[in-house]
């Protein structure tokens, strides 16, 4: 274990523990959905909120948007995977060539969806008002980690200098714009449980309508 | 949070948004990524296309102020994570967009990339701006005038108590029956039926519409004189106190009358602030079911209490689905069943059920007049889409979504009819029985 490993090491420790306070702030407590009597199939809904609801054809702002959707979709694969090339990076585990090549096919496409994300937004009036540097960096630091990692898997070097950069992703995660991914799914589940009681979601089963004598 | 710069107003509003920092509001608060695609699902912004009224830029009129005043990372680097302060010109912005620039109708959050509840979030920042005292005038008054005079529009009692008794008068003429009529104050009775105040002041024959349903439904109801106020402009407002308040009495006359069930008459943000938030405001469920009256037209449909013949409804019948009833409701199909057996004609506008556009006279934008301009305007959407079914009536069972339609009919000239579900059912309905209408 080199210095870079043990740096990595502390950070992902710091990423965990801010984690796990976050969402003990965050997390529903019971009668987290309302006190008024539920019409709905609750679980159902928190599913159909995970799932369907997020599906390009019952999104607006996916199916009106389906260029910045397809690049934010592949900037997010590219962001996973690369998470992925990282555990298997510092634990040295060897992986055929071919997938090694896949993997830098979709790393590259990636990096490709964040930067033209990042342009949209440095060039879109309406992108510029909303965002703040905190936007900015988070776009830089997310696509910057997808090269890395490419640049990695590609030569064979530069691990050290991922250890480090991976660090300070994990570091910021918590106090940044990228802290939605610790609050993602939690918002999911709140606007599931918000729908759900009220029987507006699952669109394609409500259950008062269903099951009514 | 304690900062010294904060007047003792500022302050109180920040307590608010302190005192409601659960885990919900939490998370809606850190989730928005500012991908900015919201924009298209906003009707101010799809009207005006400033950015202003962007639902992200909703999120952040509060949003930012819980990372100045709440986050280690806001305090430290206000400008770098979008945190700002509490001041005059946060505050101005803030009236603008939370009050005059939005509805809170929740169609954003239905699409939001993530899934951040932005009406919950404008409601919170609501919540602020009533504890500064900048609520708009007019939407204040309103409220006002519930809790001093028992309803919205400060009805007198006698003057509410001689317009059912004519209605009544006009029902037992209509329908031939002395026996027929209108109970106030009835004791004991499976239904308390509230009102919004619009009907008895300016649309009385929706009152008699849904009395003609009760008669022919052979329903046991009864509508208080003294607390029949379906509405409750606080949850626009952002007062929990007067919303609360406004609840209680309900309730209180609920127990008082010893009704079975609290239905609710044809408003969409009444259905939303009694059947789903009031639970909230009073700390604890109901002891009795509350239901819309819409439910109740479709229960009677279903299980053969009332007969309808479309055929009396001939024109192109369209829906207009107010938001709170619908979206955040839950009242969708009900309706539709409705005029599926009530008219001849239905046509369906697009989009609809919880993709619905607001009418854009949601969130009390009828009560601030100084918005006006931007309501009827914004309200050029759902103009459209009236056209384009090319309906000469619009169902509309919300009593505010009515007046903004009326006000949209005449500014765009769609030139149709605007009616309560309730209408609809009563012209359609079925009184005698087969054999005597053969005879």
């Amino acid at each position: 274990m080199t210095g870079p490993h043990w740096f990595l090491i502390a950070c992902f420790a710091v990423l965990a523990v801010g984690t796990r306070y976050l969402i003990s702030q965050a997390f529903p407590r019971e009668g987290a959905g309302g006190l008024a009597e539920s019409r709905g199939d609750v679980p159902r809904a928190v599913l159909y909120s995970l799932i369907s609801a997020m599906m390009p054809w019952k999104k607006e702002t996916a199916n009106r948007h389906i260029v910045s959707y397809a690049l934010g979709i592949t900037l997010h694969i590219g962001i996973f995977l690369s998470f992925l090339w990282l555990v298997l990076i510092f634990f040295n585990v060897e992986l055929p060539q071919a997938l090694i090549a896949l993997s830098a096919i979709v790393l590259a496409l990636g990096a490709f969806g964040g930067l033209l994300l990042l342009i949209r937004r440095l060039t879109t009036s309406q992108m510029r008002y909303l965002s703040t540097p905190d936007d900015y960096f988070s776009s830089l630091l997310t696509t910057g980690f997808i090269i890395l990692t490419l640049m990695v898997l590609r030569s064979g070097g530069l691990k050290a200098a991922l250890f480090i950069y991976a660090g300070i992703l994990f570091l910021y995660i918590p106090v940044g714009k990228l802290r939605h991914a610790i609050y993602f799914a939690l918002a999911r589940v709140y606007l599931g449980l918000f729908y759900g009681r009220r029987d507006v979601w699952p669109a394609d089963g409500r259950k008062s309508w269903r099951t009514r004598p | 949070m304690a900062d010294k710069t904060l007047t003792l107003k500022q302050s109180r509003a920040l307590e608010a948004l302190n005192l409601r920092l659960g885990g919900r509001l939490r998370t809606h608060l850190n989730s928005c990524v500012h991908c900015g695609l919201c924009g298209e699902s906003c009707h101010y912004y799809l009207r005006y296309g400033d950015p202003r009224f962007l639902p992200g830029n909703k999120v952040d009129q509060i949003a930012r102020l819980y990372r100045r005043y709440f986050t280690p990372q806001g305090r430290l680097l206000p400008g770098w994570f979008g945190a700002g302060d509490l001041n005059d010109a946060a505050i101005e912005e803030m009236v603008d967009v939370v009050f005059g620039g939005c509805t809170m109708c929740g169609r954003c959050s239905i699409h939001c990339s993530i899934g951040v509840d932005i009406p919950f979030l404008v409601r919170t920042a609501r919540t602020m701006l009533h504890e500064l005292g900048l609520v708009p005038e007019g939407l204040q008054s309103t409220v006002n005038a519930a809790i001093e005079s028992g309803n919205n529009m400060a009805i007198p009692r006698d003057e509410m108590v001689d317009t059912l008794q004519w209605l009544e008068q006009d029902l037992r003429m209509e329908v031939d029956d002395d026996s027929a009529g209108i109970p106030l104050d009835a004791t004991g009775k499976h239904i308390l039926y509230t009102l919004n105040p619009r009907e008895p002041k300016f649309f009385p024959l929706s009152i008699s519409a849904m009395a003609k349903i009760f008669y022919a439904a052979k329903e046991s109801w009864t509508i208080s004189t003294n607390c029949y106020d379906t509405t409750n402009y606080a949850y626009f407002s952002g007062s929990d106190a007067s919303a609360r308040e406004l609840t209680q009495r309900l309730t209180g006359e609920m127990q008082k009358l010893k009704a079975g069930v609290l239905a609710l008459a044809e408003c969409g943000h009444g259905f939303r602030a009694i059947r789903w938030e009031g639970p909230d405001w009073l700390g604890e469920a109901y002891p009795f079911p509350v239901v819309s009256v819409i439910e109740l037209m479709a229960g009677y449909i279903r299980s053969g209490r009332i007969r309808l013949d479309p055929g009396r409804n001939e024109k192109r019948v369209t829906l207009h689905d107010p938001c709170n009833l619908v979206r955040a409701g839950g009242v969708i199909e009900e309706q539709r069943f409705v005029l599926e057996h009530a008219v001849r004609n239905f046509v369906e506008m697009t989009p609809n059920r919880e993709n619905n556009f607001c009418c854009g006279g949601g969130g009390g934008q009828l009560s601030m007049g100084e918005y006006r301009d931007r309501r009827v305007e914004a309200g050029r959407i759902k103009a459209d889409q009236i056209r384009e079914t090319g309906a000469k009536i619009v169902a509309a069972p919300c009593h505010n979504c009515i007046d903004q339609l009326m006000e949209l009919n005449q500014v765009y000239e769609l030139g149709v009819e605007i009616r309560t579900l309730a209408e609809l059912v009563a012209d359609a309905l079925v009184l005698k029985s087969p054999a005597v209408e053969g005879s």
